[in-house]
């Protein structure tokens, strides 16, 4: 699904990558059409309430008011005017809790996804650049990866190593690495052969500086894309993870883990575990949006 | 065609080897199992006894040549909680499973096929767009949440499923709507975009030309040529669909694989666990052969470029 094979991006040489990128932003702004615009504005508000949820909660999330439980959301019968979007079983008022675990969420995915894209950029560099015994070992780690459902690596590890935070975000990590390394090996081949790498080879560049200066700079397209495609699914993973309890541990929240909680409560006070599923499904809903109309936009193909 | 079938059968089997020694040895890496299971105080003769019992005193390549003679023969030692021989276990499981990917696999097929057409022959209008939105939004949405809503919506309110269990056909039917909504967006949104590739080929207007009908246009030629990509999709959501059982089994308490994995990994129930995943892995790596299979059966220049 995200196995993207690119045709090579308009390609750019050292120096004037800095003019680019100035510019990047703005260029992919005024392609957007008005229905992505609005998008990117509304992922542009989810990252800030992210970043000042904490700030803007009216509650501390782990605070339990046992006089306020179970009130659902302002509008329906019973509610009170004091907790917004209502309160769970322990009086945690749910608008503070989905703020800071909206929050939570997105800084697991966040960290995981550059883990992945460094530990498969790495060997995706190493094989592509390298080939040979260590490319050809790299790639049967691809397939073997390919060829067990990442979440059942998920729980293995999970199982060995107990479930705290730190081995939740490595999980994560690992999650996407193959992705990386098959694109970004595909990509450095492709552009090793081109003749401005061999032109910059006989110049007598070293190879950490055509990897940098030139390859790199030629394959950053397919690999945002690829970014934006696996941020979403690094979010499910986290979520479900948390959903069933093997992700983060009580009473922290996470979008994940307050569905999962809100879950026995849903015949009696079903807003528990609704409010946390919207903010989860309008999350990856605009991250894939955002996804799919990137890679139309940097004219990266998807097989 | 043989040297192929051979060329594939043979990675399929080094991959399954490779899962095979990964899961082992990661299964052993965090140490001695039974410190996490006896109870801490517990008489040093008696765990000593009941290491002996698990065969974990021996070393790890003692262990894993064991292992890998029981894997053989069928015999997977026995559960640490349950104290069953593992395979026993995993036989009352899996019927549930599979029957579960049987129907998730029918409902995407059977209905993401005809959508993915009408909404490439539709493309212009309300009818193209809904049904591309839709697919959209069913890939999106997390999976426990498809669930949960599905409870709430024909559970509680509707009454018209059972919300859990496992006792009648009828309480496998939304699971498997849940396990199968983002492989039939998925397979919409293929076999859409597969279909409006083939729309713009000139056999197409060559079968228009010599006077055939629109179905047999659409149904005959330009079917097969779209089906390649549609099948690849298939073979690649099979994968996740297995892991995506994890979480809906938990959700509708269906006694089957996926339910049965979760708790080992709560349990650390390592015997269960490892050959959890080298059973899924086992299922995803035939598939991917057989998907490869079928499409050297439609696609003839899958065989060529083989040999």
């Amino acid at each position: 699904m995200t196995d993207l094979a690119a045709p090579l991006p308009r390609l750019h040489t050292a120096g004037t990558t800095r003019r680019r990128r100035a510019t990047g932003l703005a260029r992919l702004w005024r392609k957007a059409g008005p229905l992505m615009r609005i998008c990117l504005v509304l992922f542009a508000i989810v990252v800030l309430l992210a970043i000042f949820g904490p700030a803007l909660a009216p509650y501390d999330p782990n605070a339990q008011t046992l006089l306020a439980r179970l009130k659902p959301p302002v509008g329906f019968a019973k509610s009170s005017s004091a907790h917004l979007l209502g309160t769970d079983q322990l009086g945690r008022d749910l608008l503070s809790r989905t703020l800071y675990g909206l929050q939570f969420t997105l800084l697991i995915a966040l960290i995981g996804s550059f883990i992945s894209l460094f530990l498969g950029g790495i060997l995706g560099i190493v094989a592509g650049y390298a080939r040979g015994r260590v490319g050809a070992i790299i790639m049967a780690l691809v397939d073997v990866q390919i060829a067990v459902p990442f979440t059942l690596i998920a729980l293995l590890a999970i199982a060995m190593l107990g479930n705290s935070l730190p081995v939740l975000v490595c999980v994560i990590g690992i999650a996407g690495w193959e992705t990386y390394a098959r694109i970004v090996r595909a990509q450095v081949l492709s552009v090793a052969r081109m003749p401005f790498v061999e032109a910059a080879t006989a110049a007598g560049a070293s190879h950490g500086r055509i990897l940098f200066k030139h390859v790199l700079p030629n394959i950053a397209s397919p690999i945002i894309v690829v970014w934006t495609m696996t941020f979403s699914s690094l979010i499910l993973l986290e979520s479900s993870m948390s959903f069933l309890g093997l992700g983060v541990q009580p009473p922290t929240a996470t979008l994940g883990s307050m569905v999962g909680l809100g879950r026995d409560y849903l015949a009696s006070s079903p807003w528990i575990a609704i409010v946390p599923s919207l903010a989860n499904m309008f999350v990856s809903l605009l991250v894939l949006l955002i996804g799919d109309w990137l890679r139309d936009a940097l004219d990266v193909k998807a097989k | 065609m043989l040297d192929f079938l051979g060329r594939r059968i043979l990675g399929a089997v080094a991959t399954l080897l490779a899962v095979i020694v990964l899961v082992f040895f990661a299964t052993r890496l965090s140490g001695n199992a039974m410190d996490y299971m006896l109870p801490p105080g517990i008489d040093p003769a008696t765990k000593a006894a009941i290491v002996s019992q698990f065969g974990l005193d021996q070393s790890l390549w003692v262990q894993f040549t064991r292992f890998v003679q029981g894997l053989l023969h069928g015999d997977l030692g026995l559960s640490l909680y349950e104290r069953r021989p593992v395979m026993q276990i995993y036989a009352e499981r899996l019927p549930n499973t599979l029957l579960l990917f049987s129907y998730a696999l029918a409902l995407s097929v059977a209905l993401g096929v005809p959508l993915g057409i009408v909404a490439a022959l539709q493309r212009r209008n309300v009818i193209g767009s809904a049904i591309t939105s839709l697919a959209f939004v069913g890939y999106a949405t997390p999976n426990f949440v498809l669930a949960i809503a599905m409870i709430l919506i024909f559970s509680y309110n509707l009454h018209w499923f059972p919300s859990s269990g496992d006792a009648t056909p009828l309480h496998f039917l939304m699971p498997a709507i849940v396990l199968a909504a983002p492989m039939l967006a998925e397979i919409v949104r293929f076999t859409r975009n597969a279909m409006l590739d083939v729309l713009g080929q000139d056999y197409l207007r060559t079968a228009r030309a010599k006077g055939l009908s629109e179905t047999l246009v659409i149904g005959k030629h330009a079917m097969r040529n779209a089906a390649i990509p549609v099948v690849t999709v298939i073979g690649l959501q099979v994968a996740g669909m297995v892991a995506r059982c994890v979480v809906v089994e938990a959700v509708f308490a269906t006694k089957g694989v996926g339910d049965l994995v979760v708790m080992a990994t709560i349990g650390r129930d390592y015997p269960v666990l490892q050959f959890g995943v080298i059973l899924i892995a086992a299922l995803v790596v035939t598939t991917s052969v057989i998907v490869d299979l079928i499409y050297a059966a439609i696609d003839p220049r899958v065989k060529v470029a083989a040999t």
